[in-house]
């Protein structure tokens, strides 16, 4: 067993060389790789949401042969059918000994990309994201669990949304993070281009692998958090309710449902890892506010009033931020 | 904790920190309390000394720095603070908190926030510095002083508020002098302090001079009201203890009267205890001797100037005088003789007094024949009488009814004669009370209590020489009701061991009713001193009137009752006009009720009025004036 000042450091070393390697092949996108990796670290799953064409299967790759993990990736379509991911029961064998076996279907992997979830029916969506949150299916009465690590990034493009079906709030709760990836920059678009179209492409080396990643989400879950700082993750959280005596005027204005308990969650645990990250042993304030735009915006359900007058939920979260903050005064005024 | 010895000099340098900052809320807050004061100043609410205003944020700035630096904060506090402060990502919070819950981190979490602390300087992160606060309270200040100048200062005044200032002032002081020695006696009735403290506190105001003129008076008449049911108040109480005090002395007289084997009358033992109490009372016979010593001088002044002017007469008939020599003796005769008649006023004005006092003296004790060497005289004469009546008896020569006519004659004056002689009886048995060092010593502080009384009595009666002292009066005519009942139904031996008590007890009131009737009186006096405030009566030098008898009149119901009906007259004035009827008021207009408002409060509603008819009517201009002109006399705007 480790010394905490040892598992701290191992942590941080880790993490740093899975990213390292990741972005070899993901070129720019430093904070979406980093995302998906403090999920990774968090035992949670991403929803990525960008234009097509930014990495995003490249990311889940890369991470894949970092992790030396499995990987799948499933482009949900209105046909795919709930048991096109988790899987079914097929009859198998010859002659008198056929029997029905289970079939485990694209779920059964470390790694899931699930491109424009978005696309599939609720139904599919729901059979997905019931296996996400279980980390098991159910096919002929039978429980199928999901093989550790698992994690699932899935995508969404945010134009053509002609023919989709929005996730719910409740589905959407269930994502840890909701990582906008952006259009490369300048440099980062130029680096893209001239290391893809090359003739050697830079692969990403193992350097961790399953019982890795689940001692990174143990020593993370170790990570202790004061009183103090987890109220100021509560008073995020409930300062995001319209509702609430807390909220901000924009919130009360332009928010039509606030963060769920899970967001309280996500804020707590994403703190951990920042914490870690950062060479701390505590999770502090800043490591909150750092993981409250990722946690929050897709919690944060806007009203027509929002929609009309432009605002997002990045910016309400910023100001929930800004909020909170102010509520949390140096208790020495000198 | 380990904490704590890490942040002790944090906390040090803290509890200054918030010493400052409270000290500096303190100074604003003093500051705003300084503001309202010369805001209440300015109003004329309240009389507010310009130490007040600079006591008032001292103090407050110095009780905020105190209790900002008794306010110990929490070593939780502290860290949370100096999370905030250093930008220390919550190392102390946590790290208090996973020392004190035993968590495995808590060591780690420990060094990194002390290897944090070590970089950190207290008095950077807790500065002593200028607070916005300061600038508040610098404002306020400003607004405070300058609110404060402005309703003091004299530079937006006229000449004549000027004038008045200075005259409330001058007031003021003579109320002042009067009313400090008395606030000072240490057994003053409660009373008598309340009302000593009121005219301090209209002393202080008048000191200010921010008073109306008008305001000062009404509050003047206010207070002289006031006083004089004061001093009725303690006048009726000394009356009753005195009554009671004289019963009992009078009592105790015809028992030791009774003892000695002498008959004595209510009255004769009246008129005797008024004898002792003259007795008793050496200064008022000093007082006449003095009056008798300036009269013989002046008299002999007198004399020396009519031999001078005799002298001049002589040199005046002599022939040969130049007409320079002439006219020169006629001056000096002519001055002479305005000395003469000035000498022979004085010499008026001693007999007046002298006869003043004697008045006063019988007034005080009721007495007509209390002087000793008549009443000696009158009995030598009816002695003589005796004697030669006896001689006559003894003669054969008389006829029965001669002889019988001088036996009654002779037996009417033995009975005179023993009434006479008897004050003398009665004197030697009272005389034996007196021996009692006690009663020596009551005599005594009664007969100063009397002087003190009399010199008030003067005083107050300044300026309308000849008015009796009414007090001493009232309380003599008590005297002489008490005693004649009490000689008809005082029998209760008990009541006479009281008798030094009450005897004491009643001296006690009346020194404070002398000492409240020289505080009633010094008031009145200052108030009589000031120039320019119109009192009802006669006229003042500055053409107000004065008050002929005390200034309180004006707060008295009118009595005006007119006898003189009003005459109602019917006609026309203005033919182009029509008819108009006039009432003409022939002489005082009949009031019914006598009014119960002060003047002075219905003055302005007068005026109004006759300002409202003289818009109205068209009265001439000259006729105008002479209306405002009256208005202004009589103290309206």
């Amino acid at each position: 067993m480790m010394e905490p000042r040892e598992q701290a450091q191992w942590f941080r070393e880790t993490f740093e060389s899975i990213r390292e390697e990741v972005s070899k092949a993901v070129i720019g996108q430093t904070d979406v790789v980093e995302g998906v990796l403090v999920a990774l670290a968090a035992n949670e799953h991403v929803l990525l949401e960008g234009l097509p064409g930014l990495g995003k299967t490249l990311l889940v790759r890369s991470l894949s042969q970092a992790l030396s993990l499995q990987f799948n990736r499933v482009q949900f379509t209105p046909d795919l059918m709930p048991a096109d991911i988790t899987g079914t029961n097929v009859l198998a064998g010859e002659g008198g000994a056929r029997s029905f076996e289970f079939r485990p279907g694209p779920i059964f992997t470390n790694l899931l990309l699930a491109d424009e979830i978005n696309r599939a029916t609720p139904k599919t969506q729901s059979a997905m994201l019931e296996a996400m949150q279980e980390r098991a299916t159910t096919a002929g009465g039978k429980r199928h669990a999901i093989p550790q690590p698992f994690l699932v990034m899935a995508t969404q493009n945010p134009i053509e949304q002609e023919g989709t079906y929005p996730l719910p709030e409740a589905q959407l709760d269930r994502f840890f993070f909701k990582i906008l990836v952006p259009f490369p920059s300048r440099e980062d678009l130029a680096r893209i281009v001239t290391a893809t179209t090359g003739n050697e492409t830079a692969q990403p080396q193992p350097v961790a692998n399953a019982e890795t990643v689940l001692k990174l989400r143990e020593i993370v879950r170790n990570v202790p958090i004061a009183d103090p700082v987890l109220q100021f993750a509560i008073s995020l959280v409930m300062a995001s309710h319209p509702d609430s005596s807390d909220a901000p005027e924009e919130v009360r204005k332009y928010c039509r449902y606030g963060s769920s308990p899970r967001g309280a969650q996500a804020l707590a645990l994403a703190g951990r890892v920042y914490a870690l990250l950062d060479g701390r042993y505590h999770v502090a304030k800043d490591d909150l506010v750092k993981a409250s735009a990722p946690v929050l915006r897709h919690r944060i359900v806007l009203n027509f009033e929002a929609e009309a007058d432009g605002i997002t939920a990045d910016n309400l979260v910023e100001r929930i931020v800004e909020h909170v903050r102010a509520q949390d005064r140096d208790p020495i005024a000198v | 904790m380990k904490y704590e010895a890490e942040l002790k000099a944090f906390a040090k340098r803290i509890a200054r920190a918030l010493a400052w900052r409270f000290a500096a809320v303190g100074l604003f807050l003093g500051m705003l309390v300084a503001l309202v004061l010369a805001g209440a100043d300015f109003l004329g609410w309240i009389w507010v000394d310009w130490r007040w205003l600079i006591a008032a944020p001292m103090v407050v700035a110095a009780l905020g720095a105190m209790l900002g630096f008794l306010r110990k904060p929490k070593t939780s506090e502290i860290a949370a603070s100096l999370d905030q402060r250093a930008g220390l990502r919550d190392r102390l919070t946590s790290g208090i908190e996973l020392e004190a819950a035993g968590h495995p981190f808590a060591h780690e979490v420990h060094e990194d926030a002390v290897f944090a602390l070590k970089s950190l300087d207290p008095k950077q992160l807790y500065p002593v510095r200028y607070l916005r606060w300061h600038s508040l309270a610098l404002v306020a200040g400003l607004l405070a002083a300058g609110l404060f100048l402005l309703g003091n200062t004299p530079v937006f005044d006229s000449a004549e508020r000027k004038r008045e200032k200075e005259e409330m002032k001058k007031q003021a002081e003579d109320i002042a002098e009067v009313v400090k020695p008395v606030l000072r006696e240490k057994d003053l009735s409660p009373m008598s302090k309340e009302y000593a403290k009121d005219l301090e506190r209209f002393a202080q105001e008048l000191e200010r001079a921010r008073m109306d003129r008008k305001v000062a008076l009404m509050k003047a008449n206010e207070l002289a009201n006031e006083g004089e049911n004061l001093e009725k108040q303690l006048r009726d109480r000394m009356n009753s203890h005195m009554n009671d005090a004289q019963k009992s002395l009078e009592q105790m007289l015809a028992e030791q009267l009774q003892k000695d084997g002498v008959d004595a009358t209510p009255e004769q033992i009246k008129r005797h205890l008024e004898d002792m109490m003259r007795g008793a009372n050496p200064e008022y016979d000093q007082a006449l001797q003095d009056l008798a010593r300036q009269q013989q001088d002046t008299l002999a002044r007198m004399n020396e100037l009519k031999a001078r002017m005799s002298e001049l007469q002589r040199q005046l008939q002599k022939p040969g005088q130049s007409a320079d020599d002439r006219r020169a003796i006629q001056e000096a005769m002519s001055d002479l003789q305005e000395e003469m008649r000035s000498m022979e006023q004085q010499l008026q004005d001693l007999k007046d007094e002298m006869a003043a006092n004697d008045q006063e003296f019988r007034d005080q004790f009721g007495n007509e024949n209390a002087n000793s060497p008549a009443v000696d005289k009158e009995i030598q004469k009816l002695q003589r009488e005796i004697a030669e009546l006896m001689e006559k008896l003894k003669k054969d020569s008389l006829t029965p009814e001669q002889r019988k006519a001088l036996e009654e004659r002779l037996k009417e004056l033995q009975k005179a004669l023993k009434e006479l002689k008897f004050p003398k009886e009665l004197s030697e048995a009272m005389q034996k009370l007196m021996q009692d060092p006690k009663m020596k010593q009551i005599m005594q502080r009664m007969a100063e209590l009397m002087k003190k009384a009399r010199l008030a009595d003067q005083e107050e009666g300044e300026g309308q020489p000849g008015e009796p002292p009414k007090i001493t009066k009232e309380q003599i005519e008590e005297l002489q009701r008490a005693i004649d009942e009490m000689a008809k139904n005082l029998q209760d031996a008990d009541f006479r061991k009281q008798l030094l008590d009450d005897l004491k007890q009643m001296l006690d009131e009346m020194e404070e009713l002398v000492i409240g009737q020289g505080m009633c009186m010094g008031f009145c006096l200052g108030m009589g001193i000031l120039p320019g405030l119109p009192m009802p009566g006669g006229p003042m030098p500055g053409g107000a009137y004065n008050g002929s008898d005390r200034i309180n009149k004006l707060s008295d119901p009118v009595k005006g009752e007119g006898k003189t009906k009003n005459a109602r007259i019917s006609g026309e004035r203005n033919p182009n006009q029509g008819k108009e009827t006039y009432v003409e008021v022939k002489g005082p207009a009949s009031l019914g009720k006598p009014s119960q408002v002060p003047y002075l409060k219905v003055l302005p509603k007068y005026q109004q009025a006759a300002e409202e008819a003289l818009r109205k009517q068209k009265v001439p201009k000259d006729q105008e004036k002479r209306v405002r002109d009256y208005f202004r006399a009589i103290g309206g705007q």
